[in-house]
């Protein structure tokens, strides 16, 4: 008898050890933070450039990519938007942006086109919000005179959101940490052909007078959360 | 405690503790749903397998005609250019889209060209061939001509990129165009 109960209560314990949830970023990416505490901004800034790529060392059904994403909000509490802005080195040298917005996991919106070439000296990337519409900005310098200049190029996209500001900062949320402004480099898949670099720079914040460069920790796929709906968490 | 209860004793409590555990965690799964933000290229726009994961129903393409040269000059006071947009449906209910064209907006795309001594603003310069609104098939292809109107006062040996300034669409906008303009 007694071996019969510990037979069953065994089989019983082993068929319910809780498994590890099984996460997954859908695409590589890893990039940093800003990790201090929650403030409110309407401009978020960086600067991304290849120099160092040979482009043509990537294959031609992938990308490399320079991308900075922040929360949307509505003062502190976070409205479950991402937006970000992505700019891409192709096998043709091609560099194109793509400005877009999230939010539970659907895209609100998107708009793509070429920018310049890999030889570019800086691609700056700014989103700014307000007056209902998320604006991302493209300044593209194509030579080191127009960047001394500054005489860029500037590609603007505007469109509505429902989010008044954007957050920076990061916190904790159901035990996860929600890192609110991210920036990094990230493929549709792992570029390993190639040696290249990608240089992201000048993340910064709008605090209303200035800009602020606060000290990042690095993140990566599984754990980069940016946001959450109710008690939903979106990661990259 | 008698030994022959010491071990089923062990096992039913180990078995108890680990439904706790089990019932906890799922209680937790539930409250606590991982989504993951993609970052998309046209490459993955163009993928219906990708595109609908993220609630992308169609996109529209923007490609400027064949035989476009990549640099125009304006003669006289004005240049013209063709785009050719191009609707693509993912769902069979979804037969049409409508877009906006109004560079005067503040919506869509907007392009400046910093140069010494000011900025151009494109959309200050541009019309359409087409009233603001257009609706467009599934499948279909619609030419557009953007027109670029050189004021008096324009500088001279400016060059910029020219583009389909202010189209709104409620799909993703894939802008393949791209034009630069000898002022």
């Amino acid at each position: 008898m007694g071996k019969t109960i510990l037979i069953i209560a065994l089989t019983f314990a082993v068929i319910f050890l809780p498994l590890p949830t099984q996460v997954r970023a859908d695409q590589p990416y890893y990039g940093g933070y800003e990790n201090r505490s929650v403030t409110t901004t309407s401009k978020v800034l960086f600067d991304v450039d290849f120099a160092g790529t040979t482009s043509s060392g990537i294959p031609s059904s992938k990308w490399l990519g320079g991308v900075l994403s922040v929360a949307g909000a509505n003062s502190t509490s976070v409205t479950g938007y991402i937006h970000q802005s992505l700019v891409v080195l192709w096998n043709s040298d091609s560099v194109t942006w793509a400005p877009q917005a999230y939010y539970g996991g659907s895209q609100h919106h998107y708009y793509s086109r070429s920018v310049g070439s890999g030889y570019y000296v800086a691609f700056y990337g700014r989103i700014d919000i307000g007056s209902g519409n998320a604006t991302y900005k493209m300044y593209a310098y194509p030579s080191e005179e127009a960047f001394n200049s500054d005489q860029p190029a500037i590609y603007t996209w505007s469109n509505a959101t429902k989010s008044q500001n954007f957050v920076v900062g990061a916190q904790y949320h159901d035990g996860f940490l929600i890192k609110h402004l991210q920036f990094g480099v990230e493929s549709n898949e792992r570029v390993t052909e190639t040696t290249w670099y990608e240089s992201n720079s000048q993340i910064s914040y709008y605090d209303g007078s200035s800009w602020r460069y606060n000290a990042a920790y690095s993140t990566c796929g599984n754990t980069s959360h940016i946001t959450c709906i109710r008690r939903e968490s979106l990661r990259f | 405690m008698e030994k022959r209860f010491v071990i089923p004793t062990i096992a039913v409590a180990l078995a108890v503790l680990s439904l706790t555990v089990y019932v906890t965690s799922s209680i937790n799964a539930a409250a606590v749903r991982e989504g993951s933000v993609p970052a998309l290229t046209p490459l993955e726009i163009r993928n219906p397998e990708i595109a609908t994961k993220y609630g992308i129903t169609g996109y529209l393409e923007i490609s400027s005609a064949p035989d476009t040269p990549s640099s125009l000059t304006i003669i006289g006071n004005e240049t013209s250019i063709t785009f050719l947009l191009h609707f693509v449906s993912y769902l069979p209910n979804i037969t049409e889209t409508q877009v906006t064209l109004d560079p005067s907006s503040g919506l869509g795309l907007s392009i400046q060209q910093v140069y010494n001594g000011g900025t151009i603003n494109i959309n200050d310069l541009v019309s359409y061939s087409v009233g603001k609104t257009i609706t467009i098939k599934s499948g279909e292809v619609v030419p557009v001509t953007l027109t670029i109107h050189k004021p008096a006062n324009f500088p001279h040996g400016i060059s910029f990129p020219a583009g389909p300034v202010g189209i709104m669409a409620n799909v993703p906008i894939i802008d393949n165009t791209g034009v630069y303009i000898n002022g």
